[in-house]
This record gives structure tokens, C-alpha cells and sequence, in this order.
């Protein structure tokens, strides 16, 4: 394996309520090389996305240490954290997120602008990731006249928009069907393949999840198993 | 205080309280039928403590408002109150001799025999428990150990034998004094006046009359209250007094006490006053004048009169008079009393003598008016009474006043009522959804709804009635801070006062308005779409599905039998034995015709709604109403109807633009922007723009509000459907800043993507800050007269007055012999006298002779004087001369005056006031200019006056009037009644020809030399002229003293107006915290991507300025725009007010706003930045 971009060990992570403590990560050790695209799978409450947070550094942790590109988050700010975020980092989400009052191409430029980018610049970028998702008509709806689809779509391409290192991707198919799924799916593996960028995929979706380099199953928040996926393959086969 | 808007308070406490029941009788009996429901809405209260306390604040700010300006009026009332109750005591009657108490020249002094009289008719009255014969008189008083004098000291020489009834009187140093136990030459001072010149017991006191200078040992200090008056005042006994008078046996008033102590009874007034009017009337007079009037053609006159009624001079309660009086004369009896009580009455005589002029019964005019001024042989005046309802008058005069001005805050707090109503149904909207899911049925959901806001709302009436009485309690510290906490003059002192009615009043009120609002919220939760609000989609409430024309009907139809269902309805239940006891009420309820009557409307209204869309309707009845408006001459409802109109206008063009296949976005912003623009430029029109095609307009203050309301729902409404174009404009000036743009442009976006909630709040902002503006430029008007104080002086540095009694007979002359005053300090002197007269104009339609003091001036007044002219006739202009120079023009005016003594002018005041002046006055009674008003074109023609002397005594004399005197003139000067005293100018001369007896001058105004100090003049001049009570005034000082209680009375309202802006900066707190629950997800999204949490509370904090400033920009810009209007509109009668913006309140207001919205965004957007990514986006 090439240097890991993503280095994770013995990651805990504790949540309490009042009297209830959840162990919602019991040292959980990760390592994803860069350009790699993998897959985290298991049930509901297995852990998968408080992996993803505490990886992506949304969320802090109890135990352990997570390096990203050799540096360790355990030691950041809050600010520094976010700036981090702001540089090398993209996420989609499960319901979109795209901010409701901006169209499209403006939900696109958010990153870009956040990271200093000129308005003339973020607006051509904006443009271009919109027609590599394929929504350059759509750049001017709001996402309340997108649908489901498109909307995923916008979001992928305001991920993508300052070319992250990293996609973080937390159920990105959850809310569509699997028409729409597919389209997404070959989107991500598109970007992952030409840009070479790392791609942290949580889903429950055995289709979406096969389509990934590496599966990583999960149970009762540690890492149960882990086996190959056949991504590389069916984009191929395309 | 017991008057709200001219209705009696106890009757607006009544009805509000009674509606109020009616209402939360009705909530209460809803409950009652769904107890579970009343549980469920009441379970969310405690849910959220702090949410609760923000809602109730938001709710309680109206009702602060309203019970915070009733308990003003009821301090202002109550403080007048005592201070007349201090100064009268027991006395509740005052008996004094039949002359005009204006006129200074009559003989106001009654005899033995008369005295003895009074005292025969009071004394077995069962309801008088005391009489008390007095002379009063005003008198210059020196402390001759302390050298300090008092020039306008009221002695009273009281009977020793007459004081039972009128309470003690205390001593400062403890026990009872009796007026029997004052030996010759002995004096008591009240507290007040012991202040005044240092006195104390042992003082020896010299007291100066015409007879000359007479020394008193100072008894003791008095207690002030009761005889010993609240003033400054010296009490001796009445033979001393008439010694020193010269009034042996003689006193000038008599002064009666009736039952019921101190307070008094205004029944027992009324009868007993009515009853000694009679007895003091002259019986042979009276039957005389019974003959006079008993001839047919008279009784005719005056019928045709009363039918007539010119100019609505004729009161209803004088009509009645008039209408009884003819039925007297037609009875016959010569000897009647009651004739004899109606014709005492002063408006009863004025009409019948005008009845009898305006017939041509020339012969008849001069015995009956002669007849009606013998008949009365002693004035009886109910002083106590009166005194307490002019205290009524003047707390009714502040209630509207701040109700008025608060009107704009009540407004605001409405609507933010209505936002605080909205938001909470946008927060429950999941719940309710789900509710209607599982099968609650949308009316249930509704009084849920219902329930919750009334519980809130019952809060926070109570929370803010309290608040507003404290609040009160502020306003009254600062207006005690801008008039003195005590006019000692008056005795005046602020006490603070609330009555019962008043707190009932303003929560019945407060809580009605909430209630009413809430009724509209729950209206709008009935629409509630069940799939838009599981799904959490924008708070978007669907259409109403339009019924056919033919349902529509129907229901109007069932709205009108309502009633007969609920009835049928019961019946049917009964049988079934249901909750029948509920239903009874219910139906009770229904039969008090609310419910039914809300029902009707509401089907009337679906019936039109759908039509609506088209503008059609609105146009209709606005073109229509208008239309009467304009023949009304209603400035309120051709306003209105217009503005109706022009919104119907927009509606069509968007409806038009629907139907042409144009985007909905596009005709919804071309229609509705038309609209906010035809509205906004009609009413920004100057006042009179449009008289060429509707007249001239009546509009009272009620117009400033309705305006203010218009032009800002107009600019608001523009500038929502047009937020693109600002957001453009931001985007393209401080969005290039690269580390700005990230954050401005989701703060500009999130609150123009919610047009209501925003447009809301903007406007909330934009009314009070519009408020706010229109008063400081409108108070800053009046600061021009610093610039130019000659034209309230008249170029004269000190006013000096001396009692009538004690004339300066030659000024000149005194001053030269005086050893205090330097003869070369003075460099002119002008002299002239305001005697009480009566006026006619020639050809008016109002021909009774009226009030008006006569001012007879010196020629050194007339070549002096620096009044200027507001109306003159340039026919007796010297030609040539430039009518723009307003110096010249008066001068050329005082110069024709002086050489002609058969001219004259008038005061300002007294020509008509402007057309649509509401105003506040005291009512006519005054004489008045006809046909000229005071905003009307500065030339005129020359008009002829009758002048007598009041009473119709003395020869009648013709005056031409050249010209009007600026308002200005003498505005600062003191009158009895607190307005500018208005008279008719012209030379002394007058008074050769009006009067049997000579005038002396009382008034003298002097210019000094170059460098003298007119304030160490003045108290020199007080102290040489001892003699004669002179009273004198640095002018200047007067004017600035004016200005500065004029600027303190304009912060009082501005500090009142200013609760408005806590009623908006709240709205801004609800508005955001509302947005950090809604927006949590995307928030976390937002941190997510790398948005530092500094950024998020920066993009809330801005948000809040853009609103702020946003409504800021429109409130000034409006408030300028309407100031411009008003200024214009008053130009003519105040020339030389010019439209000025004062910046630096702007910069104030913005400041204060914007300072003020951070501070109430500061926590909700600390907790959106605190939100943690990974929680927020849990909430997926």
C-alpha cells in the first residue's frame, strides 16, 4: 500500500446521555491510501458514520489518533480544524444539505469563495464542476426546483468544487432510487478514477458498496471485516 | 381620568371588560367541551422556559404601551387634580360680582347689602356647610428683614366669623390657627410664599395697596392645602383688609363650602350653583327682558336660529336650552325660575341676541341685550368642579396624545404579535401534521392553537400592564425632569397617579388586541397542508380550494341561519344527553352574536375572495369609495379607498400578466412592485397635490398615522419583491471582499428568500425609526427662533407688567427719579394694555359679538415693534415696496397703524385654522377671523371689525383690519389659558373712544442699550417699581426657557415612541432565534465544509444588520419625505420654518438600532456557532 492519506488507530469514541453511555467506536484502526475508495458498511448503530465524523474531524475523539496526510487531528483547533476541512476535504450527505436560499451554481461556489477564490474564478469553476455532474442547465434553480437526483448531483459538485483530497460521503444514495443511485455512484467513481481523488463512502447499500476498491464492514462499533470490492471493475466494464 | 377619545372611561373599561369575557367565556366554554386538547396545547408552555419568556415578551409590548400611556393621562389628571384640590380646599363655590373676570378695569368689589344677601340665600341651604366673605387681592410684599420682595403676593383678608367649613389651619411649628386669633396688623404666609421672600415668624411685612404702605407682624407660617392655598399667599383678617383697601364693608368674593369635604360632589355643585343663579338674579330685569322676548317675531328668530344653527355654533346642549326657553315664553309666566336660570346662561343670551340681530329686529337688538346683562346680579362660578374637569381635560389630552404616538408602537407590537403567532405555528408544524395524520381534525388542531396563544397571551397582559405602569412611572420622572417637578407659581406638583378604570381599560384592551391577533394565526394554522408539514418542506401554507359560486352562496345562507343550526343542533344532543350543560353555553355564547357575526363575515369574504386575484373588486369599491370620500371632503377614507384602488391596480396587471403566460415570478414582481410604487407615490404626493380634483380635504392626526402606515407597507413591499437588486448591489460593492464574501452572501440571501417573515420585521423597524424621524425634525423647527428672537420679542429685552390697580403713570419719568435704575441703560419704552373686549366682523356669518382682548398700544410701540406681518393687504402698502421682504412689509403695516388710529390687526390666532387641523383645542367660544385662514396666501383684504368693551358696555367703535401678526409674536409669551394670547392690535386711542374711564397702561416693553444685562435690569426694575407689582421678564430668557421645556417634552416623546424600537429589536431576537433552530442541519453543513464558527454567529449578526439597516433606511428616508410634506404644508402660516434634517439624531437612531439588533442577535448567534457539525447533521 502507498503512504496512507488516512491513518486511524484505536479510535474510541463514547457517547453520553444522562445515564446511558454508548461506546460508539471501540478502537477502531483504518488506514485508506490515497485514491483509494472505500467503502464502510454495517448496520444500523454499527458505528459507520461516527467513523466517518471522527475521521473527517467533524467530531472529536475519545481515544486514539487519527492522522490525515501524516497530521494528526487530535492537536487542532477548532478553526484550524475547519480551515483544514475548508482545504482539503469534500463531503456529501445523505439528504444533500445544499443551503435552500442559494441556486445551484452559488451552492457550488461556497467552498471556493470560503477558500479566497475570486467571484469571476469561483463562478467559471462552479460552472465547470456543474457540467462535469452534468447539471449545466440547472446552474440558476434553487434546490427546491431540483429533484432528488439533480440535488445529489449539485452536492457532489460543491464537493468537489476547491478538488479535495478527500470525498467524505455519508449514504450519498440513501434518499434516491436506484436509478438515480447508479448515476450517482458512476459520478464518484469517475471523479475517484480521473482526479485520483480518496473517496470514504458510508453506505448500507451492498450495490453501492461493491462498487468501492475496499469494503469495511462494521458491527457494534468496531471493524468486523474487510475484503476487496470490485469498483475498479464495472467502471471498467462501462 | 375619566375620558378615553372623548368617550367616558368608565363606559371604555366596561365594554372592554365585558368583551373580553365574552371572549375568554368563549375560549373557556371551547375548553371546557375538549379538556384533552386544553392539556395538550397548555403541555407545551413549560416545555420551553426560555422560548415562553421570549413569546410573552413579544406579546406583552402593546398592552405595555397602551397602560403605560393611560397611566400618564391618569398621573397628569391626578396631579391637576390635587393641585386644585390644595388650592380650593373646601371651597366649591365662588360667588363674585357680575363682571367679566377678564375685565381689568371693572369694579369687582360688593356691598354690604349685597353681602348680606348671599349670605341669606346660602346659609339655610342644607347642603352649604360654610360661607366665607373674603377680599383678594394681589399686592408687592417686602420682608423687611431679609429686604426680599414678592411683587405678585395674593393677600386674602378672610371673615374671622366665616372660616367653619373650610377646615384648619395648620402652623409649621405644630397646632391650629384660627383667622379670629389674628389681632390688627397681624399676618399668616403659606409655606410657599415664606420660601419666596425667607420669611418667619416675628418678620415684620409691608404690604403696598393704592392707599399706600402698611406694615404686619408675621403671626406664623402655614401648612400649605386648604385656606392656606397652594400659591403664595398672606392671610389677614377681612378688616384689616378693608382697611388697607379701603373697601370698608365691602369684600369682592364670596366663597362657599359644600357638603362632601374636600373632594366635593359634582351634583351637589351643579344644584346648589343652579339654585344661587337664580336667586341672584334681577326679578324685574328678568321680567322685562321675559316681555322683551315673548314677542312672536323674537320666538321666531330664534327657532329659525336653532334650525339654522350657523356654522354648528349652537351645542346640542344649548339647543336644548334654547328649546326650553320657548317653551317658557309660551307658558306666560313672567315670574318663572327656570326662565330665569336659562337666561344666565351666557351661550343662551349670545344666541338670542343673535337670533334677534340676524332677523332685522334693529329696534329690539339694544334693550334685550341691555336686559340680559342686567339680569345678572353675581357671578356664581363652580370653581372645584370646574378646576377638576379641566384636570380631566388635560390627562384626556395626554391619553391621546401618547395614544396617538404610540399608536405606531401598539402597531408594531401587533405585528409582532402576529410574527411571534407565526413562527410558533412554523415551529409546530410537524406536530400538527402528524396530528392530522393520525386523524385530529383540523378545527381541533385549531383551538389547540387557540388555547396555547390565549394562555400566552393572558401572560402577558398581565406582565404587561405591570411593565406599562412601571414604564409610566419613568416617563413621568422624565416629564417631571422637563417641566419642573413643581411649578411653584401654580403650586403645581407631580404626583403618581392610576385608577382602576385605567388598569382595567389598558389590559382589557392589550389582551383583546392579542387575542385578535392570535385568532388570525390559528385562521392561518387551519390551512395547514398535512404533507408539507410532515416533510418539514418550507412553511408554505396551500390555497383554499376555490368552491363554486353556487357553495359560496350556500354558505353565506348557513352563516346567516347559524344560530337556528346551533339550536337544532342542541336538540338533537339533548335527546342523545351529551355534554348538554357546555353546549347551553356555547350557545349563549353564539347568541351574543360574535361568533355569528365573524361567521357571516367570513363566508361574505370567501364568497368575494377568489375574485380577489384579479384586482377587479379592489378597484371597484376603492374607485367607488373614493369617490364619496372626496364628496365627505374625508381625507381618511379618499385616502384609504384610493390606495384600496391602486392595489387592485397592481393585482390586475399581475393577473394580466398570468393570463399573457408571463412567469409567475415575473408578474408577481412587475404587478406587485407597480403597486408598492402607485401606493408610495401617491401618499409621498404634497398634502395638497390633489385639491384641484377633490376640494379640500378634512383629516385630523389620525392622517400622520395612516400615511405612516401605507408609505411604509409600500416601500416595504417594493423592496422585497425586488431584494435581488439589493442583494446585486451588496454583491457588487462590499462582496468583493474576499473574506466578507463567504458570509455576506448567505446573510442577505436567507432573509430576502423569506419575503414575510422579513418584510415583517423591516417594517417593523422602518415604523417606529419613521416615527422617530418625523418627531425630531419636526421638533427641531422651532430651534429657528433662537436665530431670530426679534420676531417673538419683538426687539424688546424686557416685558414688564404691573397690576392694574397700581399703573405706572409715567414711565419715563420714574426711571429717571429712580435711585436703583441708570436712565441710560434704557433706550426705549413701549407701553400698551390688553383689556377685555368683544369683536363683530362685518359680514361674517356669525354675528354675535365675541371674546377678544384689546390691545391699545403707544406710539412707541407702533414705530418699534418687530413683529412681523402672515397676512397683509398690499393695498396699504407704500408702492413699490418688495412684498417678499418681510421686514419691510411689517414695517410698512406698524407705520399705518401709527398714523392712523381707525386701523388695525390681528393676531395670528385668531384667523381660522388650517383646513384638516383636527387639532386639540379648547373648543370655539373666542372671537374669530371669517373667511381667512392661517395658511392661506399672505395678502388679504382689509376687513372692518366691531370692537366694545366686554359685556357690551360702553360706545362700539369700527377698526379696519390691514393685516395678520406672525405667529411668532408673542408665542412665548404667558396667557391665562396657556395659548398664545391672540388679540386685536391697534392704537390706544381705542380706548378713549371704548371706555368711560381712563386706561392706564399695564404692559410696558423695553429695549436696552448696547451691553446692558436685561436678566440684572429686569430684577432691579421688579424691586424699583415695587409699588406697583410690577412683574419683569428678560424675553430672550423667556424664549430660551420656552425652547429648552419644548426639547424636553420632544425627548419624553421620543423616549415614549423609542418602547417602539424594543418592539422591534425583539422581533429581530424571535426572528433569529427561530432561524438557528430551523437552519441547525445546514448550519452543521455549513461547518462542515470548512465554515469557521466565528463565521456562522458573523452571518447571524449580519443577517440582523441587514434588516435593521434596511428598515432604518426606509423609516428615514419616509419620515423625511412626510417631514418635507408637513413642512411645506406650514410654510405659509410659519414662514421662516425651514425643512432641516437634524443628522446628528439620524446618526443617533441608526446607532441605537444597529447597536440594539447586535446585542439581541448576540446569543442566538453565539448558539448557532456553537452548534458542533457532526450533532447538527445528525439531525438529518
Amino acid at each position: 500500500m502507498a503512504d496512507p492519506i488516512i491513518q486511524a488507530s484505536g479510535v474510541v469514541k463514547t457517547y453520553r446521555s444522562r445515564d446511558v453511555v454508548v461506546e460508539a467506536l471501540r478502537g477502531v484502526d483504518l488506514q485508506v491510501a490515497a485514491g483509494e475508495m472505500v467503502a464502510i458498511m454495517g448496520p444500523s448503530g454499527s458505528g459507520k458514520t461516527t467513523l466517518l465524523n471522527c475521521l473527517s474531524g467533524l467530531d472529536g475523539i475519545d481515544a486514539g489518533d487519527i492522522k490525515i496526510n501524516s497530521r494528526s487531528l487530535s492537536g487542532m483547533s477548532d478553526n484550524a480544524l475547519s480551515d483544514y476541512r475548508a482545504r482539503f476535504m469534500g463531503f456529501v450527505f445523505q439528504s444533500f444539505n445544499l443551503l435552500p436560499v442559494l441556486s445551484a451554481r452559488e451552492n457550488v461556489e461556497l467552498p471556493l469563495v470560503l477558500a479566497g477564490v475570486g467571484s469571476a474564478a469561483a463562478k467559471t469553476t462552479a460552472m465547470e464542476k456543474l457540467e462535469e455532474v452534468g447539471l449545466a442547465d440547472r446552474a440558476n434553480h434553487t434546490p427546491a426546483e431540483l429533484s432528488g437526483g439533480q440535488a445529489q448531483r449539485v452536492a457532489i459538485a460543491r464537493a468537489l468544487a476547491n478538488e479535495p483530497a478527500i470525498v467524505w460521503a455519508d449514504e450519498p444514495t440513501g434518499n434516491l432510487d436506484s436509478e438515480n443511485s447508479g448515476e450517482i455512484m458512476n459520478v464518484l467513481l469517475r471523479m475517484n478514477r480521473e482526479q485520483g481523488q480518496t473517496f470514504v463512502i458510508v453506505t448500507h447499500s451492498l450495490e453501492v458498496g461493491e462498487l468501492a476498491d475496499r469494503i469495511v464492514n462494521m458491527r457494534d462499533g468496531a471493524i468486523e471485516s474487510e475484503r476487496a470490492g470490485t469498483g475498479a471493475n464495472s467502471v471498467t466494464a462501462q | 381620568m375619566r375620558e378615553f377619545f372623548g368617550l367616558d372611561m368608565t363606559v371604555v373599561a366596561t365594554v372592554l371588560a365585558t368583551l373580553l369575557i365574552i371572549a375568554l367565556g368563549f375560549v373557556f366554554v371551547l375548553g371546557l367541551r375538549n379538556r384533552i386538547l386544553v392539556k395538550l396545547a397548555l403541555r407545551n408552555i413549560p416545555r420551553r422556559p426560555a422560548q415562553t419568556v421570549l413569546i410573552v415578551v413579544g406579546l406583552m409590548l402593546s398592552t405595555t404601551i397602551i397602560a403605560a400611556s393611560l397611566s400618564i393621562g391618569d398621573t397628569v389628571a391626578g396631579s391637576i387634580r390635587g393641585t386644585v384640590l390644595d388650592a380650593l380646599g373646601n371651597t366649591d363655590i365662588r360667588i363674585r360680582a357680575a363682571v367679566d373676570p377678564g375685565d381689568i378695569l371693572g369694579d369687582d368689589y360688593i356691598d354690604a347689602e349685597t353681602q348680606q344677601a348671599v349670605l341669606d340665600a346660602t346659609q339655610p341651604n342644607p347642603n352649604v356647610d360654610g360661607v366665607l366673605p373674603q377680599i383678594r387681592e394681589t399686592l408687592p410684599v417686602l420682608n423687611n428683614r431679609t429686604q426680599l420682595t414678592e411683587a405678585r403676593m395674593n393677600v386674602v383678608g378672610l371673615d374671622p366669623d366665616g372660616t367653619d367649613g373650610f377646615g384648619n389651619i395648620t402652623a409649621t411649628t405644630g397646632g391650629t390657627i384660627t383667622v379670629s386669633s389674628l389681632q390688627t396688623n397681624e399676618a399668616l404666609i403659606n409655606e410657599t410664599a415664606a420660601e419666596e421672600i425667607d420669611a418667619q415668624a416675628g418678620d415684620t411685612l409691608t404690604l403696598v395697596t393704592p392707599t399706600g404702605r402698611h406694615d404686619f407682624m408675621l403671626k406664623a407660617v402655614m401648612v400649605d392645602g386648604g385656606l392656606a392655598a397652594n400659591d403664595d399667599r398672606l392671610i389677614i383678617s377681612l378688616p384689616d383688609m378693608q382697611r388697607i383697601m379701603d373697601r370698608a364693608g365691602q369684600v369682592n368674593r364670596i366663597d362657599v363650602s359644600l357638603l362632601g369635604g374636600r373632594e366635593g360632589s359634582a351634583k351637589l355643585s351643579e344644584e346648589v350653583a343652579e339654585d344661587l343663579r337664580v336667586q341672584f338674579t334681577d326679578a324685574e330685569a328678568a321680567a322685562e327682558l321675559f316681555d322683551e322676548l315673548s314677542d312672536s317675531d323674537v320666538i321666531t328668530a330664534i327657532e329659525a336660529r336653532i334650525l339654522d344653527n350657523p356654522g354648528g355654533s349652537i351645542t346640542s346642549g344649548t339647543k336644548d336650552d334654547l328649546n326650553e326657553l320657548i317653551l317658557e315664553l309660551e307658558s306666560g309666566n313672567r315670574s318663572s325660575e327656570r326662565f330665569r336660570a336659562l337666561v344666565v346662561k351666557g351661550q343662551v343670551a349670545g344666541h338670542v341676541i343673535a337670533a334677534v340681530e340676524s332677523a332685522g329686529l334693529t329696534s329690539q337688538v339694544l334693550p334685550i341685550t341691555l336686559l340680559f346683562f342686567q339680569i345678572e346680579l353675581l357671578g356664581v362660578d363652580e370653581l372645584k368642579q370646574d378646576g377638576l374637569e379641566f384636570a380631566e381635560l388635560i390627562g384626556s389630552i395626554f391619553v391621546t396624545f401618547f395614544s396617538i404616538f404610540g399608536s405606531f408602537s401598539i402597531i408594531v407590537g401587533l405585528l409582532l404579535i402576529f410574527l411571534v403567532f407565526v413562527m410558533l405555528a412554523a415551529e409546530r408544524a410537524g406536530e400538527m401534521g402528524i396530528a392530522r395524520a393520525v386523524g385530529t381534525k383540523r378545527r381541533h388542531l385549531v383551538q389547540m392553537f387557540t388555547f396555547e396563544g390565549v394562555a400566552y397571551s393572558i401572560g402577558a397582559a398581565i406582565v404587561g400592564t405591570i411593565v406599562g405602569l412601571l414604564a409610566s412611572g419613568g416617563l413621568v420622572a422624565l416629564l417631571v425632569n422637563a417641566i419642573g417637578a413643581t411649578d411653584e407659581d401654580a403650586g403645581f406638583e407631580f404626583s403618581f397617579t392610576i385608577t382602576a378604570t385605567s388598569v382595567i381599560a389598558g389590559f382589557s384592551l392589550g389582551l383583546l388586541l392579542t387575542l385578535a391577533t392570535v385568532a388570525v394565526s390559528a385562521f392561518r394554522v387551519s390551512k395547514l397542508n398535512i404533507v408539507v408539514a410532515i416533510r418539514g418542506l418550507p412553511a408554505e401554507f396551500v390555497p383554499s380550494e376555490v368552491l363554486p359560486v353556487r357553495r359560496r352562496l350556500q354558505n353565506i345562507g348557513i352563516a346567516l341561519i347559524s344560530p337556528i343550526w346551533q339550536i337544532y343542533l342542541l336538540v338533537a344532543r339533548s335527546k342523545s344527553n351529551r355534554t348538554v350543560r357546555a353546549d347551553i353555553g356555547f350557545l349563549v355564547l353564539y347568541l351574543l352574536l360574535i361568533p355569528w357575526y365573524f361567521r357571516i363575515s367570513i363566508s361574505l369574504w370567501r364568497f368575494f375572495s377568489p375574485w380577489f386575484g384579479t384586482g377587479i373588486p379592489q378597484i371597484a369599491v376603492g374607485l367607488a369609495g373614493a369617490i364619496v370620500g372626496a364628496n365627505l371632503t374625508s381625507g381618511f377614507l379618499f385616502t384609504m379607498l384610493t390606495s384600496l384602488f391602486l392595489v387592485g391596480v397592481g393585482q390586475l396587471v399581475r393577473w394580466l400578466g398570468y393570463r399573457s403566460g408571463l412567469r409567475r415570478e415575473v408578474a408577481d414582481r412587475i404587478g406587485y412592485s407597480l403597486m408598492g410604487v402607485l401606493v408610495l407615490v401617491f401618499w409621498a404626493l404634497p398634502f395638497d397635490a390633489l385639491d384641484w380634483l377633490t376640494g379640500t380635504l378634512s383629516g385630523g392626526i389620525e392622517m400622520f398615522i395612516v400615511s405612516g402606515v401605507w408609505m411604509v407597507a409600500s416601500a416595504v413591499w417594493i423592496v422585497m419583491y425586488n431584494a435581488d437588486l439589493i442583494t446585486n448591489a451588496v454583491q457588487a460593492t462590499i462582496g468583493q471582499n474576499r473574506r466578507l464574501r463567504p458570509i455576506l452572501k448567505p446573510a442577505i440571501a436567507y432573509p430576502t428568500a423569506s419575503r414575510f417573515r422579513t418584510g415583517l420585521t423591516v417594517a417593523m423597524f422602518a415604523l417606529v425609526i419613521f416615527t422617530l424621524m418625523v418627531f425630531s425634525i419636526l421638533n427641531n423647527l422651532g430651534s429657528d427662533i433662537v436665530d431670530t428672537p426679534d420676531r417673538a420679542t419683538g426687539g424688546f429685552d424686557i416685558r414688564a407688567e404691573t397690576s392694574v390697580d397700581l399703573p405706572v403713570t409715567d414711565i419715563d419719568a420714574a426711571i429717571e427719579v429712580a435711585p436703583t435704575l441708570n436712565p441710560a441703560d434704557f433706550a426705549l419704552v413701549a407701553a400698551s394694555t390688553n383689556l377685555a373686549g368683544e369683536a363683530r366682523q362685518a359680514g361674517a356669518e356669525e354675528i354675535r359679538f365675541l371674546d377678544v382682548p384689546i390691545r391699545g398700544v403707544d406710539d412707541a410701540y407702533l414705530q418699534n415693534i418687530q413683529y412681523e406681518m402672515s397676512h397683509f393687504d398690499p393695498e396699504f402698502l407704500p408702492s413699490g415696496i418688495d412684498t417678499t421682504d418681510k421686514l419691510a412689509v411689517a414695517r410698512a403695516i406698524w407705520d399705518r397703524l401709527a398714523a392712523d388710529s381707525t386701523l388695525a390687526v390681528v393676531s395670528n390666532g385668531l384667523l381660522e385654522a388650517p383646513a384638516g387641523d383636527g387639532g386639540f383645542g379648547f373648543g370655539p367660544g373666542g372671537f374669530e377671523v371669517e373667511g381667512i385662514a392661517q395658511d392661506d396666501d399672505e395678502e388679504i383684504t382689509a376687513f372692518e371689525v366691531s370692537i366694545r368693551q366686554t359685556r357690551g358696555q360702553g360706545e362700539t367703535v369700527q377698526r379696519t383690519v390691514i393685516g395678520a401678526v406672525d405667529p411668532f409674536a408673542a408665542a412665548f409669551e404667558p396667557s391665562e389659558d396657556g395659548n398664545a394670547t391672540a388679540v386685536i392690535t391697534t392704537s390706544s386711542v381705542i380706548f378713549d373712544e371704548i371706555s368711560n374711564e381712563p386706561v392706564p397702561f399695564t404692559t410696558h416693553r423695553i429695549r436696552l442699550a448696547d451691553g446692558v444685562d436685561p436678566g440684572r435690569t429686569a430684577a432691579l426694575m421688579e424691586t424699583a417699581f415695587l409699588d406697583n407689582s410690577m412683574l419683569a421678564t428678560d424675553t430672550f430668557e423667556e424664549i430660551e426657557d420656552g425652547i429648552a421645556q419644548n426639547d424636553a417634552f420632544g425627548r419624553l416623546f421620543q423616549a415614549f415612541m423609542g418602547l417602539g424600537l424594543v418592539v422591534g429589536v425583539a422581533s429581530l431576537g424571535v426572528l433569529s432565534f427561530r432561524a438557528v433552530v430551523e437552519r441547525r442541519v445546514s448550519i452543521g453543513m455549513m461547518r462542515a465544509i470548512g465554515y469557521k464558527s466565528r463565521m456562522i454567529q458573523v452571518q447571524f449578526l449580519l443577517e440582523s444588520v441587514f434588516v435593521t439597516v434596511l428598515g432604518t433606511a426606509i423609516g428615514l428616508a419616509l419620515g423625511a419625505l412626510i417631514s418635507w410634506n408637513i413642512v411645506n404644508s406650514i410654510e405659509d402660516s410659519f414662514d421662516g420654518v425651514s425643512f432641516s434634517i437634524p443628522w446628528l439624531t439620524v446618526v443617533v437612531i441608526v446607532v441605537i438600532a444597529v447597536v440594539a439588533a447586535l446585542i439581541t442577535t448576540f446569543i442566538p448567534a453565539r448558539q448557532a456557532s456553537r452548534i458542533f457539525p457532526s450533532e447538527a447533521l445528525r439531525y438529518e
